[in-house]
């Protein structure tokens, strides 16, 4: 659990809301709409071991 | 003292690798945009080197070859390799047609550049009348050609002022994104 995680999903998502950006004033919407959920997919994809230890973790603390 | 060194240097390399991949997408992005552009300025030299080419035709009553050999002098770039490989083939006496000649340097030379098929089906379709009336026909025909061809002409304007700039920032956003997720 590092801080650098927080820092990549930050630039992900500026990176995202400027091609949004671009992609909707050309007029390719459905494009920019693509582009949002991959952005989406692939913070999932960095994030989902720790929400996979959360998930653990509660389970044990609420099971207990 | 070692491991700052070698923090350094991993730094380093990663700043170059992540300069490199953003540079190359954001070439790839302008290469697309120029090749718009491109795309626009033969059309307009297929026009204007097409107007020379009818002139010679119909006022200089040239044949064909020795007409197409003269315009391809003053072209350049592709139409004019286009117009020497129709000369050369109805030359050397490789087609029976002109159309024949025609068709086969379309698709030899127009192919791979960056007309689009559409363009290509066009100048094809233009080939099959070439030759094959009187003059007052011809000019007509001539005539048609170029409405269509500023048609497109005018469709590939749209799609540069649509696309162009966005193709360039898309080139270095996806560049920046991939650098972003993999450093």
């Amino acid at each position: 659990m590092d801080i650098d995680l927080i820092f990549r999903i930050a630039a992900i998502g500026i990176v995202v809301a400027v091609l949004n950006r671009v992609l909707n004033q050309s007029g390719r919407e459905e494009m920019a709409m693509m582009t949002t959920l991959a952005g989406v997919v692939v913070v999932l994809m960095m994030v989902i071991s720790l929400i996979s230890n959360l998930f653990d973790s509660v389970r044990t603390m609420f099971h207990l | 003292m070692r491991e700052i060194v070698n923090e350094g240097i991993e730094l380093l390399l990663k700043i170059i690798g992540g300069l490199l991949v953003i540079s190359a997408s954001g070439l790839l992005g302008i290469l697309f945009s120029n090749r718009l552009s491109l795309r626009y300025k033969e059309l307009n030299n297929l026009r204007r080197f097409m107007q020379m080419l009818e002139t010679e035709v119909t006022y200089g009553a040239t044949p064909l070859p020795v007409a197409l050999k003269n315009t391809s002098n003053k072209a350049e770039g592709l139409i004019s390799s286009f117009f020497i490989c129709i000369s050369n083939s109805l030359t050397d006496r490789s087609f029976y047609t002109v159309w024949d000649a025609w068709t086969y340097a379309a698709e030899a030379v127009l192919v791979g550049s960056s007309l689009q098929r559409a363009d290509i089906e066009l100048i094809k379709s233009f080939g099959s009348i070439l030759g094959c009336s009187d003059r007052e026909d011809q000019k007509k025909h001539f005539e048609l050609f170029y409405l269509q061809l500023k048609h497109q002409e005018d469709a590939a304007q749209a799609e540069i002022k649509r696309s162009a700039k966005m193709y360039r920032s898309l080139g270095f956003l996806l560049g920046t994104a991939v650098f972003i997720v993999l450093i």
